[in-house]
């Protein structure tokens, strides 16, 4: 609601401006709100004397109430962007308190940064070395887990040309690169003894084995001409189009080039651009869904477990898919979850979920019910709001029909669990 | 892991039509996660390396006066014999409806509880191959059926059903009918029933998803009567049960049900916590046996677990982390009253590893059986693309 006005006051452009510069707008009112997870701070020597399931659960309430609250909103969606693709399964052994360092020293500081940045930070973090057991990566007995997603999901995509043994050669180059206490305890550490130190040979260039050789690596790899089309159609993907139009990932591709990977210029390229003007319908993720209609309602939460339980019944327990490829963002994959959709909007509509409130009262008011209070009106009032358009006119008159004009406290909830509930609201 | 190798993320409620299918078989899998002790589930107790390595947490001989009868293992075969709190269980075994296998289990020898039931339930060798389930794949390759086709019984669905194909959570289906307004849901559910009404994919699913929590509300727990003089125990695993016997009776076209078990990890004191653990199963097993006698050639009932545990007892009195341990099948269609599997011995010389029951029995040889014989699948070879199953485990 908020960020709507704002829009109103600068225009769309000028909004978007200030969203790519988060460090400009002040959010220190969503800071205090997480400020209570003590283990968002904690570094290696303090935060494993936490029990597992509560830093996987702050970490998943501090990314709700962001999400809700922050101003950086644009930053947030980078955040949950990045989180799918630089997925981690904290149910992995170790990986839920390496994923909450992970999300601070890695995603976070990098969002909005240079690809290339995020991709070191990434290839140093414990998190994603236990989560793809790079630890198990030796010399003497290599494991390519890490060396295949580092290509196929992180950076190259599949069927770009690199073959099993720019893998294996791959692979080779990041033996070593481990957790000095795996896989519980420990930060980054670099194990020469593991390393295999000869040279090798990925996608048809030299690296000569020794020091330097990760950055080699990064440097042939970030060279590789399938990078800015990879990343640039899955952002495309994420904010316009299940099917991203080719001219625009072309055009997202052109800038990821022209900046040497630089993620707040392409997404200026791609939120600019003509394309979003007029985006194809896409189906919310949960975690859209949910944050949208609280978001939506001005709700006031505190992020309570019941909340993020309601978000892993809808399907996307937070940090909790457990292939690399991170949760889907085609809207087919979504299609089929609707019941605890509709638990969650009853559930919200009716108060009734423990830390997590509607004002009524105020909804009321901007809604304009107390003159003229028929449900007629309310549907309207409340679709304007939360569609942003009327609900279909075969429909309004059907639900009057069904339930009656005369608007009570019962109706009102009602017509905003049915909004909410509706397949019109499932899509963004 | 290749990208074509992922299933899309299936924790969605429907999308197939809500008919019931004919009368096919129903398989029933409960996972006993932690890691069960087979030793003392089926104890050998012909075996005297048995309880020189167990000096206190052996169960005693069927015949060992020393101790109450009550507490003595239950012979079954002369050399096998049940753990006494299994006793619920006798009259499946003299019925000929149960039997187990001993030594069984998988190729895995991390000792690790994540890994051991990754690779369980996805079915396979290592670390390659399908990210899928290995029911999830066999719901992907056979016929759709009902939306309640595949259920599982838990608050999240295990990996073993991942796939394709949605698999329902009934405690979600049945938690929308409660904890909030009911004037508010049945205003909503009226609602929803004349704005999902488009031929769109979500729309139609929408119908489904409707039709559904219409169709579980009429079987609600306390409307349902087990057969006369059955009484499941007010257990977890007992609601379970009474809920599957439920679905089965109401003919809602399920198929395949999941249930997970926990605490079977019993590094200190396992005496008593496993006596409790088998105690609850015994119990809430024997009633469904019990209630669903006329279903019994239809049905069968098998237990899974990661590993079975160390052969030696450890200082807290309790065990670690093994290799071989047992599957249960309770059920029609397959002979009974039988203990399977090549017993490899607990002589020094005989144990694997640390000093683990040795398995000799791949715990796909038993799945590809139940998928062939029970399920009806015609080859198990697209269940465990890389595995050849040994057809003389019996």
């Amino acid at each position: 609601m908020a960020e709507r006005a704002r829009v109103s006051a600068i225009g769309l452009s000028q909004w978007i401006e200030e969203q790519l510069a988060p460090n400009t707008l002040d959010d220190s009112a969503t800071a205090l709100r997480v400020r209570r997870f003590d283990s968002l701070i904690m570094d290696t020597s303090v935060i494993f004397d936490v029990r597992e399931e509560n830093v996987r659960r702050e970490l998943q309430q501090a990314t709700l109430l962001r999400a809700i609250y922050s101003r950086r909103q644009l930053y947030e969606l980078m955040v949950d962007f990045w989180s799918d693709h630089f997925n981690i399964y904290t149910l992995k052994t170790g990986c839920a308190w390496h994923k909450t360092i992970d999300d601070r020293e890695v995603i976070r500081p990098h969002a909005l940064g240079k690809f290339r940045d995020l991709l070191w930070a990434s290839l140093h973090s414990p998190a994603m070395l236990v989560y793809l057991d790079n630890q198990d990566n030796k010399k003497n007995g290599p494991n390519e887990n890490y060396a295949r997603e580092l290509m196929e999901l992180h950076t190259l995509g599949v069927n770009a040309g690199y073959t099993q043994q720019d893998v294996h050669e791959v692979a080779r180059c990041l033996t070593g690169l481990t957790v000095s206490r795996p896989p519980y305890l420990g930060k980054f550490k670099f194990e020469a003894a593991l390393h295999d130190g000869g040279d090798k040979l990925v996608l048809g260039q030299k690296i000569k084995g020794g020091e330097g050789e990760l950055e080699q690596l990064t440097d042939i790899i970030l060279k590789h001409p399938a990078i800015p089309v990879f990343i640039s159609r899955k952002l495309v993907r994420r904010f316009v189009a299940d099917d991203p139009p080719p001219e625009l990932v072309n055009e997202a591709a052109n800038t990821f080039r022209r900046t040497d990977g630089d993620i707040k210029a392409v997404l200026s390229t791609i939120l600019h651009s003509a394309e979003i003007q007029n985006p194809t319908l896409k189906l919310k993720r949960p975690f859209n869904y949910m944050v949208g209609a609280l978001r939506q309602l001005n709700a006031e939460t505190d992020a309570n477990p019941a909340l993020v339980e309601m978000l892993g019944r809808m399907g996307q327990p937070l940090f909790q898919f457990p292939t690399p490829d991170g949760y889907p963002d085609t809207s087919s994959a979504w299609v089929g979850n609707l019941i605890t959709r509709w638990h969650f909007a009853l559930s919200l509509a009716t108060d009734s979920l423990p830390g997590t409130k509607i004002d009524l009262a105020r909804l009321t008011k901007e809604a304009e019910l107390t003159n003229n209070p028929t449900l007629d009106n309310a549907i309207s009032r409340l679709s304007s709001l939360l569609l942003g358009k009327e609900l279909p006119a075969q429909d309004q008159t059907a639900l009057v029909g069904l339930w009656g004009n005369t608007l009570d406290e019962t109706g009102l909830r009602a017509a905003l669990a049915t909004l909410l509930s509706s397949p019109y609201y499932q899509w963004r | 892991m290749t990208i074509s190798s992922l299933q899309p993320y299936p924790n969605q409620i429907l999308s197939t039509r809500l008919t019931a299918s004919a009368n096919r078989n129903i398989l029933i899998c409960l996972f006993l996660r932690g890691g069960a002790d087979g030793l003392n589930v089926v104890v050998p107790h012909g075996e005297n390396a048995y309880y020189n390595l167990r000096p206190t947490l052996a169960i005693p001989r069927p015949d060992d006066n020393r101790v109450n009868k009550g507490l003595r293992t239950l012979d079954l075969d002369g050399f096998f014999g049940l753990h006494p709190a299994l006793a619920p269980l006798l009259p499946s075994w003299q019925g000929q409806k149960l039997a187990f296998v001993q030594a069984c289990g998988t190729p895995d020898q991390s000792h690790s509880h994540f890994e051991a039931m990754e690779l369980m339930e996805r079915g396979v060798s290592d670390k390659n191959g399908p990210a899928s389930g290995w029911l999830g794949r066999y719901l992907g390759l056979t016929p759709p059926g009902s939306a309640l086709r595949a259920v599982s019984m838990n608050s999240r669905i295990p990996r073993l059903l991942l796939g394709s194909v949605p698999v329902a959570q009934v405690d979600r289906i049945t938690d929308f009918n409660s904890g909030s307004s009911i004037q508010v849901r049945e205003k909503l559910q009226k609602g929803l029933g004349t704005i999902y009404r488009a031929a769109s994919p979500l729309e139609k699913s929408g119908r489904e998803s409707l039709d559904l929590l219409t169709k579980i509300a009429k079987l609600s727990p306390s409307s349902y009567q087990p057969e006369a003089g059955v009484r499941y125990p007010d257990s977890e695993i007992g609601g379970r049960l009474r809920q599957v016997a439920q679905l089965i009776k109401a003919e809602v076209g399920l198929e395949i049900a999941c249930i997970d078990l926990d605490g079977w990890d019993t590094h200190f004191g396992q005496g008593d916590n496993l006596t409790d653990l088998l105690s609850k199963l015994g119990l809430a097993l024997g009633a469904f046996y019990a209630d669903m006698r006329d279903y019994m050639e239809r049905l069968l009932v098998i237990t899974m677990t990661e590993f079975g545990r160390r052969v030696q007892e450890n200082a807290s009195l309790g065990t670690d982390h093994g290799q071989g341990s047992f599957m249960m099948l309770l059920g029609g269609g397959f002979k009974g009253r039988k203990v399977y599997g090549r017993w490899p011995g607990l002589g020094s010389q005989q144990l694997v590893g640390p000093g683990d029951l040795a398995v000799t029995t791949d715990y796909r040889d038993v799945l590809a059986e139940v998928l062939q014989n029970h399920l009806k699948l015609p080859d198990s070879k697209s269940v465990f693309p890389e595995y050849n199953p040994n057809p003389h485990w019996k």
